[in-house]
């Protein structure tokens, strides 16, 4: 399943696909009901995501950080 | 109110102070908590999405209470808590929507592109975006996982894989860190794999089962060896290391 967004093309050989029979999968979020269901899940199994936290005015800072790659790991804002 | 808006595509952020948004019909407003900063609202604040229409305030992962509501909403309530992700709402007459597959739906807003978003401390959303916030996580915990979240447990739980499958998770970042967690939660025989051995412990912390350092030993004998895997979670934004990455899934596998 491919969610990491890129604009590159992928490099896969027909011959890789069909031996095995193999697919390629892309993935977009999904609606707001499931939305409610990843909360609930991440809810009764302990899964967080691990954040690094900005006040809205720094959202400047908190965009570059984001960007950097350096963040560890999802940049979240707070009001 | 406070707002961070881009003024024009690829300019810097601005701080302004707005009017309190009013909510018309069959929307909310939201008194935000927390927002999420995306690698997609690099959409929002280089117009790279056609037809943004500016000053815009980005945000897509967006989590707080409802404060007042419009005409005709009556399935939520003020001081409820929600969440607004990516799916900004949908048309509900597009031929995705009269199939009942709104994820697809031809005119899908996004907030913080169709729409203001949530990078700002009052945000206004049609009732179809919300999705309740449970009591046990906090407004910054929830806020990544409306899009990062709902992304990585959304696309493991349609991908086939059935508890006990090998399953690899392609990169340990923001998307990675949250897909190792859902997978081994599903039952699932997680392999993370990451640049470098830095990684290695947070990866076993995070519910891998092995860790690979596709720098110093080849990934695809490494899944091989292991019986390849059913499916990979391709999360890396390389399509190089995704493409070296496909000989590592099994018969069937799905990457």
């Amino acid at each position: 399943m491919v969610i990491g967004v890129t604009f590159d093309p992928l490099e896969v050989k027909p011959v890789q696909l069909i031996s095995g029979s193999r697919t390629i999968q892309g993935w977009a979020a999904g609606t707001p009901a499931d939305s409610q269901d990843t909360l609930r899940f991440a809810e009764l199994t302990g899964v967080r995501p691990m954040i690094e936290t900005y006040p809205l005015e720094k959202a400047a800072e908190a965009y570059a950080r984001m960007l950097s790659g350096k963040a560890e790991f999802r940049v979240v804002l707070t009001m | 109110m406070k707002v961070a808006q881009v003024p024009k595509p690829g300019a810097d952020f601005q701080i302004v102070d707005r009017e309190m948004p009013e909510p018309g019909p069959g929307h909310v407003r939201i008194k935000v908590q927390a927002c999420g900063v995306c690698g997609s609202d690099v959409l929002t604040k280089e117009g790279t999405w056609p037809g943004i229409q500016y000053p815009r305030v980005p945000g897509h992962e967006v989590a707080g209470v409802i404060d007042k509501l419009g005409a005709g909403v009556s399935s939520w309530k003020n001081g409820q808590r929600v969440g607004v992700g990516w799916h900004g709402g949908q048309d509900n007459t597009c031929p995705s929507c009269r199939r009942g597959d709104f994820r697809n739906c031809s005119n899908l807003k996004i907030p913080g592109i169709s729409y203001d978003g949530g990078y700002q401390q009052y945000m206004v959303a049609p009732v179809e975006a919300l999705a309740a916030v449970p009591e046990g996580l906090t407004d910054a915990e929830a806020a990544p996982l409306l899009c990062a979240g709902i992304t990585t447990y959304n696309a493991l739980r349609h991908s086939g894989a059935m508890p006990g499958d090998l399953v690899a998770v392609l990169g340990v970042g923001g998307l990675g860190h949250l897909g190792i967690q859902f997978a081994n939660k599903f039952g699932y025989k997680v392999v993370a794999i990451g640049r470098g051995s830095e990684s290695a412990a947070l990866a076993k912390k995070l519910g891998a089962s092995v860790y690979v350092d596709n720098r110093a030993t080849n990934a695809v004998e490494a899944l091989q060896k292991l019986g390849g895997a059913q499916v990979i979670l391709a999360t890396a934004p390389s399509s190089k290391a995704m493409s070296e990455l496909f000989d590592g899934l099994g018969p069937n596998g799905s990457w």
